[in-house]
């Protein structure tokens, strides 16, 4: 078998490379994985954090098809990619993959009793840390399913092209990255997942005049009155005029009656800060502990949602905006104090990042945690429209998750810039956008297909990003720069850079799209933007050191 | 409360420190544990293009003039904001692949060069930067979520080696624990702590968040 394939140089996907995630496809994780040492060859080194090849090691591992519907053939396969996380390079170069062809355990396996290997059928370029190396092994993986007791894995070494490479892969066990090895198995025939959520049609036209009303009762008989002169002829009745101002005014009252409001969370002075957005001023204030740090808001406006930094626990507190009191707080599992949150439209589910700890799922029904999806140091978090996927940036650890909130389960990584930080959906679910921190940049991922379609340089450390309601402009606050850059999407270019207050951190837009508001932690106040001129036209004070922000209301 | 914090830090910080004038601050040290945390505290009055290095993994020769031995453990650089929540706002890491700073040497034993070096223009104010070992990357966005091995001692053993040791690099050889970095900074006044684990770290954020209390409290 793998005579027949001679060599097939594998894709190498570079961290300004696109990582695919297979449409209705199955993961096949790693079962099985361990580096032996010619050096020490009676050692087992099963259950170490990294899979070592070249020098004095070679790797193995072996994959768990129990995910493959039942019944599944070779002929079901339409392609399987192999995904290895390379952790460090020594020495770049190549790796050789062979098929293992002999029995061997992870808690056993020794330099000593090394399986029997066929020759080899990749050969990989490993030129880059901190991302994947995809290689299509298809032809195996359809072997394996169709003769099950031949799935022994792979062995990797250095390559006879480049002998003196040296690098260090995730293996299972390595719990700081969770970049455990996998196949990605594309199955024949499966249907797609379901599209986004098509875009609302155009306000109707205005509806037909109402009848004429009933005569009123006749009035009490005046005096007698000179003889007048012939008047001009009346003009004619402006009805849509008429109609435009009445539902202008109308509007109106309904924003009065219930303005648009901005929430800022402000870390230091432990308090939710409310903005009236008609007269841009705080008009209340809500107490929430241990440094308040991000907020999300559920599309009905009934709930906002904080987190607390410094809770040493993990603490969520519900806010019911109609009374403006914390009514709840979620505890989320584990000892790593939230960083990010966000809510599904259907304002089901709260999805709350937890610094090195994974993704927590709150049920807003019983406000608890009913699920936590293993992802290393995530920070911002954005649900798509449809609800079904939510995508979270990884930052030290790098990359965007990609959740599927069904399963609960990660099923792809999307490579993007370094430090990515926030991450903003646009309304119909079709792209994504990610700030890069440490690369100064915004990637763009299209969600069809979780590839990014383009990154654009923005200004120094950007962090908070928000889209417009119709998607047509992005806003990015960079932190260093003390600017809020403006993306025009139809063709994913900065069109203008906002001076805005410094260190700005957390960007929203109102839902008219008429204002963006931008925290300033160093002058604990929000810039208001006005985007028909971009520019400030207004500065309000709120709390200490504000961080998160999110809007409520409707539009006018 | 932000001024508490930064105080508070600093004061942590003095408790061993020197001052430099010079371009190029050089300092030299020894881990007792793998899972230390060597903090630099600094201060910029305005924009400044910072730098820091490594010299320990390859040796070569500081910005002091002094010769560094190779064989010191692989490092890591984590570039921390010290007002606020104190933003982690770069990291480098050996081998991460073209971290290898300019200048620096090809280790002759392992055949690597992961020395690191980090740049970023800053912007006024105060900073910090962490040196920890290979493995001990910060364990979220800011500097309180303290950093991945933190209480476990001599972690590279059991991870890199399956028994114990220190200083032990991901191939499985023995390292020393030597560490030597360069920070490139304008006329500042450096604080450099004694290396210690993340105990003291977590004395500091408690005293904080005690102080934040009472802060809160005394203005009620």
């Amino acid at each position: 078998m793998n005579t027949l394939k001679g060599f097939i140089t594998g894709l190498t996907l570079t961290a300004a490379g696109l990582l695919p995630l297979s449409a209705g496809a199955v993961t096949a994780p790693a079962m099985a994985d361990a580096h032996t040492n010619s050096a020490l060859p009676a050692n087992n080194f099963g259950n170490l954090p990294t899979l070592n090849v070249g020098g004095t090691y070679s790797s193995l591992m072996q994959f768990d098809f129990a995910s493959l519907p039942a019944g599944t053939t070779g002929g079901s396969v339409a392609k399987a990619t192999l995904f290895i996380w390379v952790n460090k390079i020594g020495t770049a170069g190549a790796i050789d993959i062979r098929t293992v062809t002999g029995p061997w355990t992870e808690a056993t396996v020794t330099q000593a009793t090394q399986p029997t290997v066929g020759g080899v059928g990749y050969t990989v370029p490993v030129n880059s840390a901190g991302n994947y190396i995809a290689v299509d092994v298809t032809t195996d993986v359809k072997n394996w399913i169709d003769a099950p007791a031949s799935a022994l894995g792979f062995a990797l070494g250095a390559s006879t092209s480049a002998p003196s490479t040296n690098v260090f892969l995730d293996s299972k066990e390595n719990t700081a990255t969770g970049h455990v090895a996998y196949l990605d198995i594309t199955l024949v025939g499966q249907p797609g997942p379901q599209g986004p959520q098509g875009v609302p049609g155009l306000l109707g036209p205005t509806g037909a005049q109402g009848p004429v009303g009933p005569v009123g009762a006749t009035g009490a008989q005046g005096l007698k009155g000179d003889k007048g002169d012939k008047g001009d002829p009346g003009a004619t009745a402006d009805v849509s005029a008429l109609t435009a101002q009445v539902r202008a005014l109308q509007l109106v009252i309904n924003d009065l009656s219930n303005p648009v409001r901005v929430y800022v969370a402000n870390c230091s002075s432990d308090t939710i800060s409310i903005i009236n957005t008609n007269i841009n001023s705080v008009v209340g204030t809500v107490g929430v502990s241990d440094c308040p740090s991000n907020i999300a808001v559920n599309q009905a406006g009934t709930r906002a949602y904080v987190t607390s930094t410094l809770a040493s626990r993990g603490v969520v507190s519900v806010i019911d905006i109609a009374s403006n009191t914390v009514i709840d707080t979620v505890e989320v599992l584990g000892t790593f104090a939230p960083t990010g949150i966000a809510v599904n439209s259907a304002g089901t589910r709260v999805y709350v990042s937890k610094g090195a700890g994974g993704v927590s799922v709150i049920d807003t029904a019983t406000n608890t945690v009913i699920d936590t999806v293993g992802v290393t140091t995530p920070l911002g978090l954005a649900v798509n429209p449809a609800g079904n996927r939510v995508y979270v940036t990884k930052g030290v650890n790098g990359g965007v998750s990609v959740i599927d909130t069904s399963s609960n389960t990660v099923i792809g990584t999307v490579i993007v810039g370094t430090l990515p930080t926030d991450i903003a959906i646009n309304r119909v679910g079709t792209f994504a956008y990610v700030s890069n921190t440490n690369s100064g940049t915004v990637s763009v991922i299209n969600t069809g297909n979780n590839t990014v379609v383009r990154t654009v340089a923005v200004g120094f450390s950007p962090r908070g990003i928000a889209v417009n309601f119709p998607g047509s402009r992005v806003y990015v606050a960079n932190a260093a720069s003390g600017t809020v850059s403006v993306i025009n999407t139809a063709g994913n270019t900065v069109i203008d850079t906002v001076v805005v207050g410094p260190n700005p951190r957390a960007v929203v837009v109102n839902p008219a799209g008429t204002r963006v508001y931008v925290t300033s932690q160093d002058s604990d106040s929000v810039s208001v933007i006005d985007t028909a001129s971009n520019t400030v036209v207004g500065t309000v004070a709120v709390g200490d050191f504000p961080f998160g922000i999110a809007v409520i209301g409707n539009s006018i | 409360m932000k001024t508490l914090y930064r105080n508070l830090a600093t004061a942590i910080f003095l408790l061993c420190s020197f001052s430099a004038q010079a371009g190029i601050v050089s300092s030299q040290g020894s881990f007792a544990s793998d899972d230390d945390v060597q903090l630099f505290n600094f201060s910029l009055s305005s924009n400044f293009l910072f730098s820091a290095r490594t010299w320990s993994f390859g040796g070569g020769v500081n910005g002091a003039g002094d010769s560094i031995a190779a064989g010191g453990f692989a490092p890591i650089l984590s570039l921390f904001s010290a007002t606020g929540n104190q933003d982690l706002l770069q990291i480098a890491q050996a081998g991460a692949g073209g971290s290898c700073p300019a200048g620096a040497n090809t280790d002759a034993v392992s055949g690597f060069c992961f020395d690191v070096g980090i740049s970023a223009l800053l912007t006024a104010g105060d900073y910090l930067l962490a040196l920890t070992q290979d493995n001990n990357t910060p364990f979220g966005p800011f500097f309180s979520d303290g950093f991945l091995q933190a209480g476990r001692g001599n972690f590279t053993g059991p991870d890199y080696l399956g028994t114990d040791g220190q200083c032990i690099l991901v191939d499985g050889s023995s390292r020393s624990c030597n560490w030597a970095v360069d920070l490139v900074l304008p006329d500042v006044v450096v604080n450099v702590p004694e290396p210690g684990s993340l105990a003291l770290l977590a004395l500091g954020l408690v005293t904080l968040a005690g102080l934040k209390r009472r802060d809160q409290s005394a203005s009620i």
